[in-house]
């Protein structure tokens, strides 16, 4: 781990000049990629890339939370379940209760805070690969309860979930969201929350804690840290965010159906948490989610099964050549340079 | 008034009687040595006082109050914190994190005020760097504060994991095998440092140990325990020319 994934606050002695420029550079850089972000729909207006990013930001925030759960110590298979808890709780609250699905995005994130804080209690017990395995069946539990309930609407899902209902813009007319911009706005805002706040907590106190549990759980009990508080904090935030972004597809496609939500489908938000790198919540998920997406999008148009192959492909890179991720990448490539640096002048000794 | 007091205390593992019907008191400001043989009960009776393990049977009373069914970190806030055989630190994290971590007792920031970086949080944060650079200082590691612990030398990880349990403010620390692996030179700084938190801080210890030298040298009293069972007590002479002592383990022992 580089010093900087490590310390959630840069030590007393720098040199206040350095932490001031690479601060600021940093903020630059958070400004620019706002900027391009708003612009994005503007500039990529075509209803099928709008799509993609929109797919992007919701794959982002489940890539966060996991990789937020991560921190830790667990590693969670069942993200995906999270998503359809929201997805169900605002289909059924805004097309048969009639609430609004503003109210609706909000509630999702609360029912699947809920079921996670009432999972965590047992399962946040345990870590390593039973809690994998434990979240892997509660994940395929949620699907079977979906599909197979009545009052879920069973395998053919929900249908006919309205939009997020119109704002009245203070005397610049009304703001619908029947189309692609408008919705992808509301996400974006929903990821940068998100963003906001799960990047906040890791690098804070709390995410300090978070980072002993899985390094010696026994003396942080010793120090006087309750471990299950801390893992709940941790899976309680994760999964009320992927809610809210669940409760959003749901309003925004219109339809949803048990079958999106497979442990598949949780898996692969495990894959684009470690593509992205887990040295940042917050850009390791939006990134690795993301390039994940794209690539999707592009060998889709191609043939749909090359998707298998490529989820194989970059578990296989990524463990063999970048264990941490996309992040790390510069990094590693820095590496590889002067390693071929080195070897070439010794080549030239001999 | 005894500062720890265990009464009839039994520990069952599943059909091995790891404590039998033990009886302990440490008083207060001494430094305690408990010895044994491996498989004595040793660790096992530090486990169960500091709440990693349930008694099976007995009562645990610190400073009179009863802490049997507290968990681990509920009884270091009453006063009572252990170390860990071996290295026991956070290994991937760097010197600074691993003692900053030992301050988490004494958070005084709520959820709300870390999340949204008050001043308070600010002002805390700030003087727990400061206080955790400072007990670095102490142990000349400063220069090392970034590396992470596990590449600084055993002897130095121990006196860290010292370092983090006094910082917890407790008053009453029961380490165990402080000194295992240690070159005599590091053992000393131990020692050292152990006499120090009782003369200087008026701090309550208590030690298990294989290493006789230092056990004989720094306690004011030993207990000797075989099989979960208490066998012996008393000063170090006394303990010394013990029979039964002498027939389960010193004789064995390089003194």
């Amino acid at each position: 781990m580089s010093l900087w994934e490590v310390a959630g606050k840069k030590p007393l002695q720098r040199v206040p000049k350095m932490r001031k420029s690479f601060g600021q550079k940093r903020l630059f850089f958070c400004l620019g990629l706002l900027f391009v972000l708003i612009i994005l729909p503007l500039v990529f207006s075509n209803p099928a890339h709008v799509g993609i990013f929109i797919l992007c930001g919701v794959a982002g925030v489940l890539a966060m939370g996991w990789l937020l759960i991560l921190r830790i110590g667990g590693l969670s298979l069942g993200q995906a379940a999270f998503l359809g808890i929201g997805a169900y709780t605002s289909a059924l609250l805004s097309k048969n209760l009639g609430l609004s699905p503003w109210l609706g995005l909000l509630l999702g994130g609360v029912a699947a805070g809920l079921v996670a804080f009432g999972i965590g209690l047992i399962f946040l017990r345990i870590t390593g690969l039973s809690f994998a395995i434990v979240t892997f069946a509660f994940a395929e539990i949620v699907r079977l309860v979906f599909s197979t309930v009545d009052f879920f609407g069973g395998h053919g899902g929900i249908l006919d979930i309205p939009n997020l209902t119109p704002i009245r813009l203070f005397g610049m007319g009304t703001l619908r969201f029947h189309s692609h911009i408008p919705n992808y706005y509301v996400l974006l805002m929903i990821v940068l929350v998100s963003g906001l706040f799960m990047w906040r907590m890791d690098h804070s106190a709390l995410g300090r804690t978070f980072r002993s549990l899985p390094q010696n759980e026994d003396l942080a009990n010793s120090l006087g840290i309750n471990p299950l508080y801390y893992k709940l904090v941790s899976f309680v935030t994760a999964c009320f965010f992927s809610g809210i972004a669940g409760a959003f597809t749901a309003n925004y496609y219109n339809v949803i159906y048990p079958g999106s939500y497979t442990v598949m489908q949780s898996i692969v938000v495990q894959i684009q948490g470690t593509l992205g790198g887990a040295a940042s919540v917050a850009f390791g998920g939006i990134l690795g989610g993301s390039v994940m997406v794209v690539i999707e999008a592009l060998l889709l148009k191609v043939d749909p099964r090359f998707i298998y192959i490529f989820y194989g492909l970059v578990i296989i890179i990524i463990t063999f050549f970048l264990p941490d991720g996309l992040l790390s990448l510069p990094r590693e490539m820095g590496k590889a340079w002067r390693k071929l640096a080195h070897w070439k002048r010794k080549s030239q000794v001999i | 008034m005894a500062l720890l007091e265990v009464k009839k205390l039994t520990h069952n593992f599943k059909g091995l009687i790891a404590l039998n019907n033990l009886s302990i008191e440490v008083r207060p400001g001494e430094i305690l040595g408990i010895i044994g043989p491996n498989g004595a009960g040793k660790t096992t009776l530090f486990n169960v006082i500091t709440g990693f393990l349930k008694p099976s049977a007995g009562e645990i009373l610190f400073q009179g109050e009863a802490i049997g069914d507290l968990k681990p970190y509920d009884i270091v806030k009453k006063g009572l914190v252990r170390t860990f055989q071996g290295a026991g630190l956070f290994q991937q994290l760097s010197c600074l994190q691993n003692v900053v971590l030992a301050h988490q007792l004494h958070k005084k920031t709520g959820f709300w005020q870390t999340m949204l970086d008050t001043k308070e949080y600010r002002k805390r944060e700030e003087e727990v760097y400061g206080e955790s650079v400072d007990i670095l200082k102490g142990l000349d590691l400063e220069d090392k504060k970034d590396l992470p612990v596990k590449d600084i030398p055993y002897g130095h990880q121990k006196m860290l994991g010292l370092a983090m349990a006094r910082a917890t403010n407790a008053k009453l620390l029961l380490l165990d095998e402080p000194v295992a692996g240690m070159n005599p030179a590091e053992s000393v700084t131990i020692v050292e440092e152990v006499r120090r938190l009782r003369d200087e801080q008026e701090k309550t210890i208590a030690i298990v140990e294989h290493n006789m030298k230092v056990i004989m040298g720094v306690c004011d009293r030993i207990i000797v325990l075989n099989h979960g069972i208490k066998i012996a007590e008393g000063t170090p002479d006394l303990v010394k020319k013990d029979e039964r002592v002498i027939e389960a383990y010193l004789g064995a022992e390089e003194v």
